[in-house]
């Protein structure tokens, strides 16, 4: 029955309850219940996920364990089908992804390394990396405030090393 | 906003995952960002590479892109494993191509995607000693010479593949007749296969045997007329586990060896060799037994070429039990004359996809009306003949493609709708604009044909 809860707790204190076919999105919590380290009427602290991250993380699962859920009952749903499902999920992502500053969206990735939740580590990763995408290192630096603490001879010098990518 | 450098604090291999999804150029020069970012190339995952003509006046010794793999990708000490790996290589030497390959495998790469212009050599086949390849693509003018040792002892030749799943050879230029098949039969886990031919090189032999591949694709063009001899011959399909063919080529002489017991899904663009005579001389091909070895599948599509095939190079026709859905696609240039035949045999169908109605009206449509030249009483004999392979199909679901609402089209919808009896239901999708009043008009005379169905609804698009 995938109408189980399961109580998630974060850092902060923060309970939060969820579907345990939605909890399986993550590894970890999907390895705890296999080994029945889970008490039914206990929640399972999440020391490094804070709470509005992990309402985040949890949003997110939730979204989609419908999917996957369809993925396996349908076989015989036509291209169509398939593509405009496709194409709602990635609007949700995008849209997900867009109501967020890059600062929670390094939090979210940690969080989702941490729980190890495959797909939304590719998410995450992938829109920070649009970010990078087609801009000169001097964009990146702006955008990301990376601080040069390279001298000028040395910046140099690795641009020497590395002809070939300002080629 | 308080401006903080949070992303420079993100793990190692949480950045090197970031930095994967990035082309490996715009990588290489992330490393000028600052000291946290100069050496977290080592930890990029998917990596792709293409070289750069060796520049005029050159700012550093040596060619800068060969430079940067011996200076950077090959001197890594202990790197994580990586799982993409792509080379494009248009100047370089086989050498280094040969090294940084030979490197991509020791560090566990699970994808490798390799293009080479330079024949200048063979690719060394040794270079895949123990590789861990799931997927690995040849293409565009990679050379490969027939290494007799190959054939002997296959595994010290180094091309055995125990883990690849998915192969694809694009454009590959390989010597010796049955290179290629011992190369397939030595990847024992493969499940797809993708054969490309744009006509030079031949990659495309004929010959696929394996007892584990699911999906297959040959496409191939056409050749130069040196090798139109060479490619007309002989071609096998030993492949008894796949399921999904996908073959567009020019039909061979002989289909020799046909085993595909469990196929579902064939797409076939079967094309003749020379404008059509129908009297068919010396040699058009013969697709016989391949058409007997699809006896089992369910989907079958056909290109305009493939119904002009099966009907003049085909000696007998199976029956289709399994059959259910069936779809073909018309030419102005091409006949329809082996689709009665194609439906007579085809006793459980359930759904007929037709793209365009228009198609080539020909003198012998199927093998009922012989010889009508005059286009009127063509058109006469084309309906009563179908009444006999019409009245006994038990279509439901006949969908329309590219409808235009020209006069054949109608008279052909009219025949269909007053001959299939077991039809439910009729999508058709019309080429005319959403606002045009024409279009209105061809859906109210479509709307008002008779059905022979009452159960029969039309849908249009």
């Amino acid at each position: 029955m995938s109408s189980n809860m399961i109580m998630l707790k974060s850092s902060d204190g923060a309970s939060f309850e969820i579907e345990e076919a939605a909890a399986r999105k993550s590894k970890i919590i999907a390895n705890m219940i296999e080994v029945e380290c889970v008490d039914e009427d206990k929640a399972i602290p999440l020391q490094n996920v804070t709470g509005n991250i992990l309402a985040l993380v949890i949003e997110y699962c939730n979204k989609h364990i419908v999917d996957d859920d369809d993925d396996v009952a349908t076989e015989e749903a036509s291209e169509e089908e398939e593509e405009a499902k496709k194409k709602k999920v990635d609007d949700w992502e995008a849209e997900f992804m867009n109501s967020m500053s890059l600062e929670t969206m390094f939090e979210l990735l940690l969080a989702a390394n941490y729980l190890n939740i495959k797909s939304l580590i590719d998410l995450v990763c992938q829109t920070i990396a649009n970010n990078i995408k087609d801009k000169t290192p001097e964009e990146v630096r702006k955008i990301f405030s990376i601080e040069n603490d390279f001298t000028p001879e040395e910046e140099e010098e690795i641009r020497k090393e590395n002809a070939w990518a300002f080629g | 906003m308080g401006h903080r450098d949070s992303i420079s604090n993100l793990p190692d291999e949480i950045l090197g995952k970031i930095l994967s999804s990035l082309p490996t150029k715009l990588v290489a020069s992330t490393s000028v960002l600052s000291k946290r970012w100069e050496n977290l190339f080592r930890f990029v995952e998917n990596l792709d590479f293409t070289d750069h003509p060796e520049p005029e006046f050159q700012p550093i010794p040596g060619h800068c892109f060969t430079s940067f793999m011996v200076t950077k990708f090959l001197k890594l000490i202990d790197p994580p494993c990586i799982k993409k790996f792509s080379l494009n290589c248009r100047y370089g030497d086989y050498d280094d191509v040969h090294t940084w390959i030979h490197t991509a495998l020791e560090r566990g790469c699970l994808e490798l995607h390799l293009q080479c212009q330079s024949r200048r050599r063979s690719l060394d086949l040794k270079v895949f000693s123990n590789n861990t390849l799931v997927k690995l693509t040849l293409s565009n003018g990679i050379f490969i010479v027939d290494d007799f040792t190959l054939h002997e002892h296959p595994e010290e030749a180094g091309a055995f593949f125990p883990k690849l799943k998915s192969l694809s050879l694009d454009g590959v230029w390989m010597t010796g007749d049955f290179y290629e098949l011992l190369l397939i039969e030595n990847c024992p886990s493969l499940e797809d296969l993708n054969i490309r031919d744009q006509g030079y090189p031949i990659t495309w032999k004929g010959y696929v045997s394996s007892a584990s591949i699911k999906r297959l694709l040959v496409s191939v063009g056409k050749f130069e007329e040196l090798y139109d001899e060479q490619c007309r011959r002989s071609v096998w399909f030993d492949a008894p586990t796949l399921v999904h063919l996908d073959y567009s080529c020019y039909v061979s002489s002989h289909y020799d060896v046909v085993d595909l017991d469990s196929l579902v899904e064939a797409r076939l663009d079967i094309r003749l060799w020379e404008p059509t005579n129908t009297d068919g001389d010396s040699d058009l091909g013969d697709v016989t037994h391949l058409v007997a070895g699809l006896r089992n599948i369910k989907s079958l599509y056909l290109s305009p070429d493939s119904l002009e095939v099966f009907y003049l190079c085909c000696k007998s026709m199976p029956v289709f039990a399994n059959l259910l859905r069936l779809s073909f696609e018309s030419d102005k240039e091409r006949g329809w004359q082996i689709v009665p035949l194609l439906l007579k045999r085809s006793p459980n169908l359930q759904t007929l996809l037709i793209k365009g109605l228009l198609h080539k009206v020909t003198n012998r449509c199927g093998d009922v009306c012989v010889c009508v030249p005059k286009k009127r009483k063509m058109m006469m004999m084309m309906e009563e003949e179908n009444v006999s392979c019409l009245s006994t199909c038990r279509v439901k679901v006949l969908e329309i493609s590219g409808y235009g609402g020209t006069c054949k089209e109608l008279k052909q919808m009219r025949h269909f709708l007053g001959k299939l009896k077991y039809l439910e239901t009729v999508k058709i999708s019309l080429q005319i604009e959403k606002n045009d009043n024409y279009r209105q008009r061809v859906t109210n005379v479509l709307k008002k044909l008779p059905r022979l169905s009452s159960k029969c609804q039309i849908h249009f698009f």
